[in-house]
Parts: C-alpha cells; structure tokens; sequence
C-alpha cells in the first residue's frame, strides 16, 4: 500500500478525529486544572483553620483578682506641753 | 494546518489557566495571616498615708483660781474651769489663736481603716489629779468632700466637742467592716486634720511632756 492508495477523504476524516482527539485533550485538561484549584483552595482554608485553632488557648489567662496590698502602714505625731512653776505670788 | 492551530491555541489557553491558578495560590502556605494577642495589665495596690505636723502646747502653768486648766489646739474651742481656760500660757511657741492639728493624708490608691494609738496613758503623760486629753477630727477637707465614708468615731466638724479620749490602747478614727468603706484616697477626700484638747490639773509637776501618737491605716478595698 502507498501514498495514492489512500484517498483525499480518507486524509479528512483522520485530520478531523485528530482535531478531535486535541479538542478533547484540551478540555479535559482544563477541568483538571480548575479541579486542582479547588482542592488547593480548600487544603489551604483547612491548613489555615488548622492553625488558628492550635494557637487560640480558649481559657481566661487575664488578672482575675488583684494583688493584696500592703496590709498595714503606720505614721506617728508627737503632742509636747511644758508646764512651769507659776510665780511664787500665783501659787 | 488546521490541528497545529488547534493545538496551539490550546497550549496557550491551558497556560494561561495555569497562570491564574500560580497566581491565586500563590501564599497557599497553610499559615495564618491574622491572629489575636493578649495584653495583661496589673493594678498593684498602695497603702500609704502621711502624718503631718506635731501638736506643742508650748509652756506655762494653771492659774491658782482654778483647779484644772483647759486647753484645745482648735481655735473654736476654748472652755476652761470657771468659764475660763486656766492655762497661762509663757511661750509664743503655741498660741491660742492659732489652730494647731495633725494632718492625716490617704496617698496611697485604696480606701483604709484609720486607727490610733498613743504610747501611754494620759495619766502617765501628764500626771497629776484627773488629767484628761481627748482628740477630735475633722473628715470633711476644705473645698472637698467627706474623706470618711465609713464610720467616723470622732466628731466631724470644728464646733464639735472632743468625744474621743486618748489613751494607750489602740481607737478607731475613721473604720467600718465593710470593705470599700473608710478613709478614701481620692484628691478632694482623702484628708483628715486632727485637733486636741488637754485638762491639765492644778497639781501636775513642772516639766516637759511628750506623748506619741502612732496613725495605722489597714487596707480596706
């Protein structure tokens, strides 16, 4: 068999399943593409959620009750009076 | 010719669709972009109060007609035996018309209870027959209001009388059970002044007399 045994129509129905072929090739490339999209996108909110909960520590670490004073300060005053011998006629 | 357009077209559509897709995941690295801290912030509590002034009488003697004499610190209170004080006063160091106190002051950032004590007993201070001395207070500061928002044991106003006898055992000035009541410390209401009243009899021998007052202020908020 050789080069002029195929026909001219017989070219066109191979160039057009090989179009074919390609169209589907690329479409189904395409839904791959956006599939793997998707899966990242959510890996990614997964990962971050992940996260986040592993460093929120739910429980209350603030100051509660304040700290104890100092329980007593003292401060002092003197009173001073002086008392003279009145004179020798006021006595 | 027709398949290599095809194919062509196609190569730069699938790229381009992987561009986008580089340029949206980009930071898809799992880690968390935002997040929250923690402030903590302590409040430490002060007790602290001032004693201001030392109350001196200066000198002199009772008057032969009577047989107590009767001396106050306040200027508004002046009663002697016989209507008259009977303190014959031989110094300037203390003046009759001039009001002498003690000033308390809460500087410290929590309500106390205020206490006092002297170091001994009236008797053993000034001697003689009958001796008395007795303390007064004055909560209400000039310009302010009350500092004492819990019970005040001794009076209040310049007018009153001194209620409250000084002895060595330890008195309440301004106290009260209920935490969050007592001398406060704020600005306008944390100052106490505290006057003094003595009956000196006839009979006390001559000398210098001194008696210490220790203020104690326990926390109470």
């Amino acid at each position: 068999m050789n080069g002029k045994d195929i026909s001219n129509k017989t070219v066109v129905v191979v160039l057009v399943l090989v179009m074919l072929v390609s169209v589907l090739s690329l479409a189904i490339s395409m839904n791959a593409v956006k599939r793997v999209g998707i899966l990242a996108q959510a890996a990614n909110e997964a990962a971050v959620l992940a996260i986040a909960k592993s460093k929120v520590k739910p429980e209350n670490t603030g100051v509660t009750e304040l700290p104890k004073p100092a329980p007593i300060v003292t401060g002092t005053a003197k009173l001073t009076i002086t008392v003279v011998p009145p004179p020798a006629g006021m006595q | 010719m027709v398949v290599m357009i095809v194919t062509v077209v196609g190569t730069v559509f699938s790229v381009n669709k992987l561009e986008e897709f580089v340029g949206r995941f980009a930071m898809a690295t799992g880690a968390a972009t935002s997040g929250t801290g923690q402030v903590n912030l302590t409040g430490a509590t002060n007790n602290a109060i001032t004693v201001a002034g030392n109350v001196d009488f200066g000198s002199g003697y009772v008057n032969a007609n009577v047989s107590t004499a009767n001396i106050s610190s306040d200027t508004n209170f002046v009663v002697g035996s016989s209507g008259l004080t009977g303190w014959f006063n031989t110094t300037a160091a203390w003046n009759a018309n001039v009001s002498t106190n003690i000033t308390l002051v809460n500087t410290g950032n929590t309500i106390v209870n205020l206490t006092f004590a002297a170091n001994q007993s009236v008797a053993s201070w000034l001697g003689g027959t009958g001796p008395d001395a007795r303390i007064k207070i004055v909560s209400i500061e000039q310009g302010g209001t009350d500092t004492c928002t819990g019970t005040l044991y001794a009076t209040t106003v310049y007018t009153g009388n001194y209620s409250m006898q000084m002895n060595a055992t330890t008195q309440n000035l301004c106290t009260s059970a209920t935490q969050g009541l007592g001398m406060d410390f704020l600005d306008t209401s944390d100052e106490i002044k505290a006057y003094f009243n003595l009956l000196i009899p006839r009979n006390v021998a001559s000398g210098t007399r001194s008696t210490t007052l220790t203020f104690t202020s326990t926390a109470n908020q």
